[in-house]
């Protein structure tokens, strides 16, 4: 190894020294003068690239989080709606059927009685709220004018071998479509009739749908 | 019981949150030293250095899972920040700057009050083209063994051992005083 390649090959790489650049300093002077010299200045290098650091700023870490962490946060919101989703679903809501629920609940004696009302008492209820129905004798065991949001309205409990459902005839109620209910132990339905609406819930028969049908038909009978 | 086995698993979930933000904290505090100087080097403005190593941080943060070995942090912060600085460039092509005006500008950065001579030596830095300083710096500040900076720079071994040898021999003559200003140039922005 000639000064030339020793040289270059220190001014490379300077942390390298090789057996051979070793044998070549130990038989040249100039060498190993220009080696210290070389030495001295990857110092001053060394030190000249460390410059002061500025302080860290703040890192909003937390305004950055890692990909699983925001889909674990994506994952908590969603959870978080659908939970509460189910909550708002399983309670009453204020709405004409949660109304209409707590009417009903408010008078558990309209489902004690299993005697039949005469047509005349039933007619007599209906006329009140200025209602018509004709319903199959012996099928109504309950019949009274209830105050429902500010109105007479016909609360019925019609009853037939299967079962009974509660009725109420609600006149100045419109609803746009049929409004199905499932709140506080009743299952009903409320659907659009020839005036108003009409609700039909129970707490056992689940023939809410069908026996609004034949209400309604006997209604508009 | 499964209320208490859903409440050890909350806990853990936080206590690794808590572990992570550890972890990433004693790495910043290791290593953003390096990272803010091998920013300065490349950019050579304050202001940009510490830009891309807050976007540096933040990436990694962001992506800290996929480190699976500590002992490889620096290099992978220092690739990320070269990325950055890359990006940052791409978007912003920054004009060409004086290197007086850089020297003028980032004085507070480079000065040495007991030491002219190391003053001397940072003002050539800033003057020493891109492609020249990055070699020198990773190798004589970061250690890094000519591979690595092959590696780092997407180059053959030779390359950056010609680079290396060209970043001396040129660093000396501006110290010398009869050199070009190479970095002078609108290759001076260059990434």
């Amino acid at each position: 190894m000639n000064c030339l390649d020793y040289r270059r090959a220190l001014e490379t790489e300077p942390q390298r020294v090789t057996p051979e650049m070793q044998a070549h300093t130990q038989s040249c002077a100039d060498c190993t003068a220009w080696t210290g010299e070389m030495r001295v200045f990857e110092g001053r290098l060394r030190r000249a690239l460390a410059i002061g650091v500025p302080p860290a700023r703040d890192l909003p870490l937390l305004r950055v989080a890692s990909p699983a962490r925001r889909f674990a946060l994506a994952a908590s919101l969603l959870g978080g709606i659908a939970l509460a989703s189910l909550i708002w679903l399983s309670f009453p809501r204020d709405t004409l059927a949660a109304e209409v629920v707590a009417h009903v609940a408010q008078e558990p004696q309209s489902w004690l009685s299993h005697e039949a009302l005469p047509p005349p008492a039933v007619d007599e209820v209906l006329q009140r709220s200025n209602s018509s129905a004709h319903f199959v004798p012996g099928s109504v065991t309950y019949a009274r004018n209830c105050r429902f949001r500010g109105h007479l309205v016909p609360h019925l409990v019609v009853r037939d071998q299967q079962g009974m459902v509660t009725v109420l005839i609600l006149a100045a109620e419109h609803v746009s479509g049929k409004v199905h209910f499932n709140e506080g132990g009743y299952r009903g339905v409320i659907v659009p009739a020839p005036r108003g609406s009409l609700a039909v819930l129970s707490r056992d028969d689940m023939r809410v749908e069908e026996i609004a049908t034949r209400m309604l038909q006997a209604l508009g009978s | 019981m499964m209320p208490c086995q859903r409440g050890s698993l909350y806990m853990n979930r936080a206590s690794d949150g808590k572990e992570r933000q550890r972890r990433f904290d004693e790495l910043c505090t290791a290593l953003r030293p390096d990272l803010f100087r091998f920013a300065f080097w490349l950019s050579r403005d304050r202001a940009v250095a510490e830009d891309v190593v807050q976007e540096t941080l933040l990436r990694a943060w962001r992506a800290m899972d996929d480190l699976r070995d500590v002992q490889a942090a620096r290099q992978w912060l220092l690739t990320i920040a070269r990325r950055e600085h890359a990006r940052l460039y791409e978007r912003k092509r920054l004009p060409t700057v004086d290197v007086d005006d850089l020297i003028a500008r980032e004085e507070l950065l480079l000065a040495a009050p007991d030491d002219t001579e190391l003053q001397d030596l940072r003002r050539a830095l800033l003057q020493l083209e891109d492609s020249y300083r990055e070699p020198l710096m990773l190798q004589v500040l970061l250690g890094y063994s000519t591979e690595e900076i092959a590696k780092h720079m997407g180059l053959n071994v030779g390359a950056v051992l010609t680079r290396l040898f060209r970043a001396r021999h040129q660093l000396r003559q501006i110290l010398a005083g009869d050199g070009a200003r190479p970095a002078e140039t609108a290759q001076m922005r260059s990434v």
